[in-house]
């Protein structure tokens, strides 16, 4: 028997219950994780909301295979799962080595054991010939700088139509120009990656609110914690982690509240205040993503599948796609190009607004 | 002595003695104030190599045993060797206990062929400095020609240091020139006096293989198939100019990846995480792996260990950073009398009867809390440094405990898959000392900390035994 004498120490934040409406209806805040100039407002099922529906989907990285690429800017998709439908994140991609990679446009929707080819998709690799043979592919997101384009251009055809995109992206982060995804992803990738490892994932959580330097950048939604847990580390790494970098770079600084500790009496004290700080810090950011979920997006029905609503939301400046089953929404992605509204200088105003 | 001199080496011994131009004159300090303790760091692999070059030029001077700083230095592996040598000429160091000292550790070698074979350029240049040119002149011209006179020069000079006369003798031959056909040198005598015969040169032949391969090569790079790629491509530079890369690259020995080589405890864990051996506690892990318990240091220990979702990591490292940080608190369970665990994230309690497994979010600042109320004399943080619970709060509590006059040592202890980790993102903070490990093997040092940290500032020279055991004993 160990002679250690252990105590599990759980994060002490008791925000105030922040059951979210609107876009948001039925799921909660939960605890804010930071790594850098992003921080991530965790969002769980409120309680009395009823996950039943929410639990028959598919996770992506067990489920989805693509077959093949039969040409340029067309993707077969298949649903591996014979028994739950598929939801296809948006702007999700297809990385191999050596072959050329692809990106989505949209939402998409898969029955179970549905194989599905996909006309409007992206070429992210204007520089290197050749297609995917084989589905030893894992996923990646387009970052956010590209996905307001990405999402303009669904349910248009045309395989090099992200590369002017891609190609300003890549100046914007000082690396060599081209439509070529993957000359941003390379030289970045040590430092993208501490991002999977330190946005990690709270019990409960099926969707969170990115943060870039102090201004909301994007809310996601999964159907479900499997679901997410898949998802969030791609998020992370490669949609909201360049935009991160990209502030960094650009001179921002984390916005947060020092711990303040002048007078200080005792140890109880300074844990009151350490406490009290992050319920504060937690409130404001719960504030702020309840304002987004709360617009009156404009919703435009893009399709309907197998008894799920895929609807493209837009409210200048904010963009994205939501999934409905019924009245609840199993998917959302809604974002917004932050960085490109920030100052070059870091100055910018870090409210959120 | 001071406990902070040790304290401080503990700290930065880890850096090349570039980064700092304090690091040099701490070393010199800790060579005058503890030479036996010097001379033991001198065979461990944790110290840079740098240091160790500082710290041999500091003991030429200081009253440690020559005996046992040469074995120290013989547990070297080959390049650090040479390296840490070399410092002793970079540094001017050639008197005579330097001398002594260089070809002690360097002819009685018991891979001296080897090292001869491999490395010629770096030996010669060694032994030109330690005996001098002059020396190492007549030293060559009495191997080429052999005579009593000559012999009894060689044994004053060089083999009363070998430990096999015979063996050293045939490698001080090859690296004089002998037994291969050395290149003409590039400058012609001055004056050439046509009917002064030199006398006749002994015929010499190599025995070792590896010093015979090293010859052959000289003459055909083909024969020096499975060299070292590094040493075959000095010998193409001088002798084979004209071979292709590829050629060397296709002859030079398999240079394998190196695997990791995790602990045994550190094994277990890995295994028991990854689902392999079924459901297991931490206590019948470590009591499965560790056999005999070695006698606790009588101390008290708080540490800080996070088994957060990011312990988990990915590819390669997959559970690396839980199942190091699991076996350093099972180990120093072991040596330790009484370690106090405030456990971050995890899917149970750790003196539960399930493993935990990572998961959930970093709050290292409110464990921090936890653990000083306690008031110990050291906090351990084991983290893989990812503090997302409001990255920062952890060096501003700690901020806060100063301002409360709480003064216990705090660490911050890195499991890390290879030592070149990054770890600059990973800093709690900039006020206290950051410790990598990538081997359950360095507990001896957390020990040793912890130890250090509740000695008066006079360190005991009981107190210095242990720490030299903990850190130089192994597991």
């Amino acid at each position: 028997m160990t002679r250690l004498k252990t105590q599990l120490v759980k994060p002490d934040v008791r925000v105030t219950p922040r059951a979210f409406g609107g876009l948001l209806t039925g799921l909660e805040a939960g605890p804010v994780l930071s790594w850098g100039l992003l921080d991530v407002v965790s969002l769980r099922l409120a309680p009395g909301a009823d996950p039943s529906k929410r639990e028959q989907f598919a996770t992506p990285e067990e489920h989805l295979k693509l077959v093949e690429v039969p040409t340029y800017g067309t993707v077969v998709l298949r649903n591996t799962s014979t028994d739950d439908r598929l939801l296809v994140p948006m702007h999700v991609g297809f990385f191999q080595p050596g072959a050329q990679n692809h990106a989505t446009s949209r939402a998409l929707v898969l029955e179970a054991g549905e194989t599905l080819q996909v006309k409007d998709c992206f070429c992210i690799q204007a520089a290197q010939g050749g297609l995917l043979k084989e589905a030893q592919q894992r996923f990646l997101m387009l970052p956010l700088g590209l996905r307001h384009a990405a999402l303009a251009k669904r349910h248009t055809e045309g395989y090099s139509r992200l590369w002017g995109e891609i190609d300003g992206f890549t100046r914007q982060h000082g690396f060599a120009t081209g439509g070529h995804l993957e000359r941003f992803l390379r030289p970045t990738f040590g430092r993208l990656l501490p991002l999977r490892h330190a946005i990690e994932t709270i019990d409960g959580q099926v969707g969170a609110a990115y943060f870039v330097a102090g201004r909301l950048a994007g809310v996601e939604v999964a159907p479900h914690e499997g679901y997410w847990q898949e998802l969030s580390p791609i998020l992370a790494m490669y949609c909201y982690g360049p935009a991160a970098l990209l502030a960094e770079r650009r001179g921002h600084e984390r916005v947060s509240e020092p711990l303040d500790l002048d007078g200080l009496t005792d140890l109880d004290d300074l844990a009151d205040r350490l406490r009290d700080v992050r319920v504060r810090e937690s409130n404001v950011r719960a504030d702020i993503v309840q304002e987004l979920a709360t617009l009156f997006f404009d919703q435009q029905v893009d399709e309907d599948r197998h008894g799920l609503r895929v609807v493209t939301l837009g409210y200048n400046p904010w963009v994205g796609q939501a999934i409905r089953d019924g009245r609840q929404i199993v998917y959302a992605s809604v974002f917004r190009d932050v960085v490109a509204q920030l100052g070059r200088d870091g100055k910018g105003s870090p409210e959120a607004k | 002595m001071k406990t902070t001199l040790i304290r401080t080496f503990l700290d930065t011994r880890r850096q090349p003695l570039t980064t700092s131009a304090e690091t040099a004159s701490l070393l010199d300090e800790l060579c005058r104030q503890a030479p036996e303790f010097c001379a033991g760091v001198l065979a461990d692999a944790t110290t840079h190599a740098t240091q160790k070059a500082q710290l041999l030029a500091g003991l030429v001077c200081a009253d440690a045993d020559g005996q046992r700083i040469a074995q120290a230095l013989r547990r070297l592996a080959d390049n650090e060797l040479l390296q840490v040598l070399d410092g002793l000429r970079q540094r001017r160091v050639n008197g005579r206990r330097a001398r002594e000292l260089g070809l002690r550790a360097l002819l009685g070698h018991e891979r001296l062929a080897e090292l001869a074979a491999n490395h010629r350029l770096r030996l010669v240049r060694l032994l030109k400095h330690l005996l001098g040119e002059r020396t190492w002149s007549s030293v060559r011209r009495f191997l080429e020609i052999a005579s009593p006179e000559g012999d009894r020069f060689l044994h004053a000079k060089v083999l009363r240091f070998a430990a096999d006369t015979s063996k050293t003798r045939e490698a001080l031959c090859f690296l004089a020139g002998l037994g291969f056909d050395a290149l003409e040198p590039a400058r012609r005598p001055w004056l050439v006096v046509p009917w002064l015969k030199k006398p006749e040169k002994a015929k010499f032949e190599l025995r070792s293989p590896a010093l015979r391969q090293s010859a052959a090569a000289r003459r055909s790079l083909e024969a020096g198939e499975g060299m070292p790629r590094e040493t075959l491509y000095g010998i193409r530079g001088t002798y084979h100019r004209q071979a292709p890369s590829k050629l060397v690259r296709r002859l030079s020995a398999p240079q394998p990846r190196q695997g990791r080589l995790d602990g045994a405890l550190t094994a277990a864990f890995k295994e028991a995480l990854t689902g392999g051996n079924g459901p297991a506690s931490f206590a019948d892990v470590v009591a499965k792996v560790t056999a005999a318990r070695v006698p606790a240091v009588d101390l008290s220990a708080s540490v800080v260990l996070d088994l957060s979702g990011s312990a988990v990591s990915s590819g390669e490292r997959l559970y690396h950073p839980a199942a190091l940080g699991l076996a350093l608190v099972g180990l120093l369970e072991q040596r330790v009398a009484r370690v106090n665990v405030f456990q971050v994230g995890g899917s149970a309690l750790l003196d539960g009867r399930r493993l935990p497994r990572p998961q959930g979010p970093t709050d290292l600042a409110a464990a921090v809390l936890q653990a000083a109320s306690t008031t110990p004399e050291a906090i351990l943080v084991v983290t893989d440094g990812y503090e997302n619970f409001r990255q920062g709060d952890v060096a501003q509590v700690l901020d806060g405990l100063g301002r409360l006059g709480l003064t216990a040592a705090v660490y911050q202890v890195v499991p890390v898959f290879t030592a070149a980790e990054d770890l600059s993102r990973r800093r709690l903070g900039e006020n206290f000392p950051v410790v990598p490990v990538d081997h359950e093997s360095t507990v001896g040092e957390l020990t040793a900390r912890l130890l250090l940290a509740q000695e008066p500032e006079e360190l005991s020279s009981a107190t210095l035994r242990s720490v030299e055991d903990l850190l130089f004993g192994g597991v």
